[in-house]
């Protein structure tokens, strides 16, 4: 019975030791893993969206809630968008109808409608090396928001959400 | 006995040496901007306040603009997962800006200053061969409509960050 349990705990020893041992020895082949996030500014997402209502909310709460937009996009004019991310500078022009063609099944469209844009951006990376095996990858998820106003009611006629 | 208390050794070396290679490491908070305070937004009036007392509230605003320019703004600088990116000068759209007061009828004499306040920090855990970086700037923006010819304030947006 003694003898049985000296056995057991002398196994139980062998094992923290050869753990511990791959452990110590997983540390000094320079394995490693890293993750990290990054986030920048206001987040918009689904909850604050959910005051807006069209036909009933004007553009002024539009600013009030969200402050400027990124790009203001009226028929026929390019865009300017900053590219997003943490290591990104400057901006992309993109042509406004790209904008009003996401409402334009959906109602008809006059010269009096503009598009407000906006954009909320997080940067989460990982990487990781296991001996002779490494691995690292980069996401950026992007929150777009989309307002259809009508400029000369000052209502909103329509908005889109897409989470990333 | 002995061997129990090899074990209870065994232990609180690998505990020790966890202990020894994990951590947490907080990063300086970096801003960028004066930082803007309630009571100077208080003391704010369109039409009464003029430029010079804006200048001498909020100092020389990070941008000036008017209709349709495109201006270069410095960027905060910020932590950007493991390290510190500084600010640079970038080219924005004015535009935006101007839309911010769109209810109020512009003429070629105004101008919006723009002031911003930004407060970044990070924060690194470790855990034996692992880590892990967070970090997140905070952007309060402070928006003002000056007409140039006059020199008064006339309206003006701010925008906590959150």
């Amino acid at each position: 019975m003694v003898r049985e349990g000296l056995t057991r705990k002398l196994a139980l020893r062998r094992v923290l030791v050869f753990l511990f041992l791959l452990w110590i020895s997983v540390w000094l082949s320079g394995c490693f893993l890293i993750s990290a996030n990054y986030k920048m500014g206001d987040t918009i997402d689904q909850e604050s969206t959910k005051n807006i209502h069209p036909g009933k909310t004007v553009k002024q709460e539009i600013l009030q809630w969200f402050g400027p937009p990124i790009a203001v996009a009226r028929k026929g004019e390019l865009v300017k968008i900053p590219r997003l991310g943490a290591n990104r500078t400057g901006w992309d022009e993109i042509q406004s109808d790209t904008f009003f063609e996401l409402f334009s099944s959906k109602q008809p469209l006059t010269e009096n409608h503009i598009v407000y844009y906006y954009h909320s951006a997080e940067d989460k990376s990982t990487a990781g090396m296991f001996v002779v095996y490494a691995h690292g990858e980069g996401k950026l998820s992007v929150n777009k928001l989309w307002i259809l106003i009508d400029d000369k009611t000052g209502v909103v006629a329509d908005f889109l959400f897409r989470p990333e | 006995m002995a061997a129990q208390t090899r074990n209870v050794l065994v232990w609180i070396m690998i505990l020790q040496v966890g202990y020894f290679l994990s951590g947490c490491m907080p990063r300086l908070p970096v801003r960028t901007g004066k930082k803007i305070q309630e009571d100077q937004l208080q003391a704010l009036r369109p039409g009464e306040t003029t430029k010079k007392q804006i200048f001498g509230q909020f100092g020389a605003p990070m941008a000036i603009v008017g209709k349709d320019e495109i201006v270069a703004v410095l960027s905060p600088t910020a932590w950007t997962g493991n390290h510190l990116k500084i600010g640079n000068h970038e080219e924005i759209d004015s535009n935006p800006f101007i839309e911010l007061f769109s209810d109020h009828p512009l003429s070629e004499y105004h101008r919006v200053y723009y002031y911003y306040s930004s407060w970044s920090t990070g924060t690194s855990y470790f855990l034996f061969i692992g880590s892990h970086e967070t970090s997140k700037t905070t952007l309060d923006r402070l928006w003002i409509l000056i007409n140039e010819k006059t020199g008064m304030m006339e309206d003006y947006h701010f925008k906590k960050g959150s």
